[in-house]
């Protein structure tokens, strides 16, 4: 017989164990410890660092203050974002050898269900760029992958609804110009339930997924709940991921040079400076697969025109060419 | 579906469970990298970090995390000892591994403390061939069904 995947289902349950108990899981986690997927939705809302993102390189620490939102750091990849209660998590921690090797098929494996439970509701959804979920075309979740100890770790979610201001508000903006330009691109880039299917039911998703888990891992489904050894390895998990130091991860091992945000797999914000006539500016700009398609030039929207339409590596070697117009990494 | 042909250099010894290189140097010093299987379920790297020089490492403990397109992970060691260098440009640039893995893209060189007994439990020799061929087919065919 198969082994069974053990599926515990936290519900609507407190932030912190949305991203402490999938941790402590993969942390502990050995060939002999059950493969588990875990269901939740945060009951407030928090922010989430990817693995590389150290906290003052991405959020406005003023703004996330005044916004009182707790900040965990997450030892997967991805990028930052906020969560709330208008999302459902799915996670699953399993042993790695009981995973494909290969990360494609690795993660068309682990989110065939998610797909197919939205496909059932109606919806044209598709898995592109290997891990990106999509509704007509759109990026409808966030997927974040990697490798913990021993354990293969994919986690997602089932975005509802999505408070584009607050996450506009904490990212870190050299200028106005720059949060301008990544909230208009996350407005259309992330893709909400409630925006393509106004009627959807979280329960009724949450539902669907474990009714197809079975089909698609081809292993039995086993209901399950934490051991106490679990909650306390979890509990300890919440104070390292929430660390002051973590979060920075005392400027040691994280690189601190500045990185385009990401918005979605093929749309990033870029800022630089430039001097323009004696004095230094922000240039931001967006690029949609490496072509600048959208610019905001800081008091200087003359230049805007002639940026558009150029790639990443024309404007590097604009850059890097020393030329009367020296752009700088800001 | 076809095998892919991976490129492991028979001069060196690989850690067969992480897929890390080890090239042995002069004295106890060797230089580690990551082998062809092991950059394959990568991708393209994004961020390297490593642990700086002068740290004491366990074999089979991190010296470093990766992210790379899809996933993110840490960096074991394949024998115990201390990092004697860092390869700094694989950090400032990790396209570097992806490029040329088992040259320019070594990532650190380690004063190995027991090589003698530790190298033994490496993948060299004789026992590379079948290895290969096992980790192949074992890419091609791990997964929930397995």
């Amino acid at each position: 017989m198969k082994k069974p995947i053990r599926l515990i289902n936290l519900g609507k349950t407190e932030s912190w164990k949305t991203q402490a108990v999938y941790h402590a899981l993969a942390e502990e986690m050995t060939d002999e410890s059950p493969d588990t997927i875990i269901i939740c939705q945060p009951d407030s809302p928090y922010l989430c660092l990817g693995y590389f993102q150290p906290f003052d390189s991405i959020f406005d620490r003023k703004n996330v203050e005044l916004l009182n939102l707790p900040v965990y750091r997450r030892r997967i990849g991805g990028g930052a974002t906020y969560l709330d209660e208008n999302q459902l998590f799915y996670q699953f921690i399993f042993h790695h050898s009981r995973v494909p090797v290969a990360l494609e098929k690795a993660y068309k494996t682990m989110l065939a269900a998610p797909v197919e439970t939205l496909k059932s509701c109606g919806l044209d959804c598709n898995l592109r760029a290997v891990n990106e979920i999509e509704v007509n075309g759109k990026r409808v979740a966030g997927i974040g992958g990697g490798r913990i100890n021993d354990a293969a770790v994919v986690v997602g979610n089932f975005l509802f609804d999505f408070d584009f201001e607050a996450m506009s508000t904490v990212w870190k903006a050299p200028w106005p110009g720059f949060r301008e330009l990544a909230k208009d691109a996350v407005k259309e880039r992330v893709y909400t339930l409630k925006q393509c299917a106004p009627n959807l039911r979280m329960r009724a998703v949450s539902d669907k997924l474990i009714e197809l888990f079975p089909k698609y891992f081809n292993r039995p489904i086993v209901s399950g709940s934490l051991s106490q050894k679990e909650i306390m390895a979890s509990q300890k998990t919440a104070q390292v991921l929430t660390d002051k130091i973590f979060l920075n991860d005392g400027n040691t091992d994280i690189p601190v040079q500045p990185r385009p945000l990401k918005i979605s797999a093929d749309v990033f914000i870029h800022n630089k400076k430039m001097f323009f006539k004696n004095k230094k500016i922000n240039v931001s700009f967006r690029t949609d697969n490496d072509v600048i398609t959208r610019v905001k030039v800081e008091g200087a929207v003359e230049i805007e025109k002639t940026i558009i339409g150029i790639t990443i590596e024309e404007i590097e070697h604009i850059l890097n060419s020393g030329s009367s117009t020296v752009l700088k990494d800001n | 579906m076809s095998k892919k042909d991976y490129n492991f250099p028979a001069d060196l010894h690989y850690d067969g469970k992480n897929h890390m290189w080890v090239k042995k140097e002069n004295d106890n010093i060797v230089l580690v990298g990551i082998d062809a299987i092991g950059l394959d379920t990568l991708g393209d790297l994004a961020y390297i970090t490593l642990k700086p020089e002068g740290t004491i490492v366990k074999k089979g403990e991190p010296i470093g995390t990766l992210e790379a397109a899809k996933m993110t992970g840490d960096i074991f060691a394949p024998v115990s000892g201390k990092i004697s260098a860092v390869n700094a440009a694989c950090v400032e640039n990790p396209g570097i591994v992806n490029d040329d893995h088992y040259g320019k893209g070594w990532m650190v060189a380690i004063d190995a403390s027991d090589w003698s007994t530790e190298s033994t439990a490496l993948i060299s020799g004789e026992k590379l061939q079948p290895w290969i061929e096992a980790e192949t087919h074992r890419m091609e065919t791990q997964g929930f069904d397995a």
